[in-house]
């Protein structure tokens, strides 16, 4: 299990990457980041919903009701033009850290 | 799915009500329900199901820095337990009919007065003057007797009302917590008297409405002057009915609201009432004495009535803007 420490700067990237796919909600998202990363990664929901909400401050995505299951209301998400900007620069400060953090990694121990 | 309900709301128990808090914990509790249904679909028991949801929940002081949510010190004040908290909703309940009952009585004490002297003496109702003047005859001395009794009966009621809700006031004063399950049952009884609640101020209101013009009514068709008090009389109980009705629903729809520290009673409302409430207390009082100053020293009793109304609207006026201010 990786410590949220490590990936916390990833975990709206992780988000936005999955909205640039589809629209999608709460437990879906949480429910693809574990499929995606195998079980190696199984975001909290209090993570996952404190960015939700940093990110639609930022406006990089909005929310929208969907469907009602059994008369509730079901909070959606899709990302925006901002998200999706954002998104590209994160990749990129991914690459310059994979890059410059690799310098350091002995591969050979 | 109760114990993941049970868990988030006592996450939640010490933070403000507002709409995003709402949407926040049904899209935690839409998302917790989702998983816990997936666990069980693939077999898990239903405690490991629970279990397996809550742990993977996180650190609640996280989320809420991030929503900007002050969450404030959690139980500094006064817990309750559930058989405190019905004893206190029952009696309050009780009393305040009580106090509805000696403000009737009181009224009641009034209306003997003006019946028994008119009848009596023949007097001008509408000339309150010469009702104090006549009381020094032995004659009228004996409405007094009814008025008296009743006003003796009504006081005492008010006395022992007032007593026996003595060891309910810490209410007003402090902070008072409750669990869950004792809130759950709060809000079930709020929700169910709202409807009673709306009728008795509805029925109150419209009471008062008509009071005046039934005395009118009465008066301009009665001529003499036994139909007058008659009238007043009428008035009065009216009005003591309406003032029962607002007594004992307000009394019983404020004790919900401030178990559930909402509306009025929230930690925010409070420290605004307190600055309307010293206002209220120096303001009032001097419109008593203005008025009982100015019916006195004028006689006119039949016009210095207005000041009450004015000051009324006023002092509305006044509570409006500070809310509006203090909301900025």
């Amino acid at each position: 299990m990786i410590s949220s420490d490590v990936i916390r700067g990833y975990n709206d990237t992780m988000i936005l990457y999955l909205l640039l796919q589809e629209p999608s909600y709460g437990y879906e998202i949480s429910k693809n980041i574990r499929e995606l990363t195998q079980d190696q990664y199984i975001m909290k929901e209090t993570t996952l919903y404190s960015a939700f909400s940093r990110l639609e401050k930022n406006q990089y995505i909005e929310s929208f009701y969907g469907d009602e299951t059994n008369g509730k209301r079901r909070t959606y998400y899709r990302i925006t033009p901002l998200g999706r900007d954002y998104y590209k620069e994160k990749c990129e400060e991914w690459f310059v850290t994979k890059e410059v953090v690799d310098k350091f990694i002995e591969e050979s121990l | 799915m109760d114990t993941i309900k049970n868990y988030l709301e006592n996450l939640f128990c010490t933070v403000g009500v507002n709409e995003e808090v709402l949407r926040l914990k049904q899209d935690l509790y839409n998302n917790m329900e989702e998983k816990y249904m997936e666990l069980k679909r693939e077999g898990h028991s239903e405690n490991e199901a629970i279990g397996m949801v809550i742990s993977n929940f996180g650190n609640i002081d996280e989320l809420l820095k991030e929503l900007g949510i002050e969450k404030p010190e959690p139980k500094t004040g006064r817990f309750l337990s559930q058989t405190e908290v019905e004893d206190l909703v029952y009696n309050q309940k009780r009393w305040s009919k009580f106090i509805g009952l000696g403000v009737f009585l009181i009224l009641a004490a009034v209306s003997t007065l003006v019946i028994c002297g008119a009848a009596l003496e023949g007097i001008d109702f509408a000339n309150m003057k010469s009702i104090t003047e006549n009381m020094v005859e032995l004659s009228s001395a004996l409405p007094l007797i009814p008025f008296f009794i009743l006003l003796a009966a009504g006081v005492g009621t008010l006395i022992i009302s007032g007593l026996m809700l003595e060891k309910y006031e810490f209410i007003e004063k402090e902070e008072v917590d409750i669990s869950t399950s004792t809130r759950n049952w709060v809000e079930k009884r709020k929700e169910s008297y709202q409807l009673s609640y709306v009728v008795s101020i509805v029925s109150g209101v419209v009471l008062c409405l008509l009071a005046p013009m039934i005395l009118i009514v009465v008066a301009t068709f009665s001529g003499s002057d036994l139909g007058g008090a008659i009238g007043v009389a009428t008035m009065l109980t009216m009005i003591a009915v309406a003032v029962y009705l607002f007594i004992t629903s307000g009394m019983e729809m404020e004790t919900y609201k401030r178990l559930l520290k909402v509306g009025e009673y929230s930690p925010e409302r409070k420290a605004e009432n307190k600055l309307v409430s010293i206002v209220a207390s120096i303001v009032w009082p001097v419109t008593v004495v203005i008025f009982l100053a100015w019916s006195f020293i004028g006689n006119d009793w039949h016009i210095s009535w207005i000041l009450f109304p004015i000051v009324g609207i006023l002092f509305g006026a006044f509570a409006g803007v500070a809310d509006i201010v203090q909301k900025k």
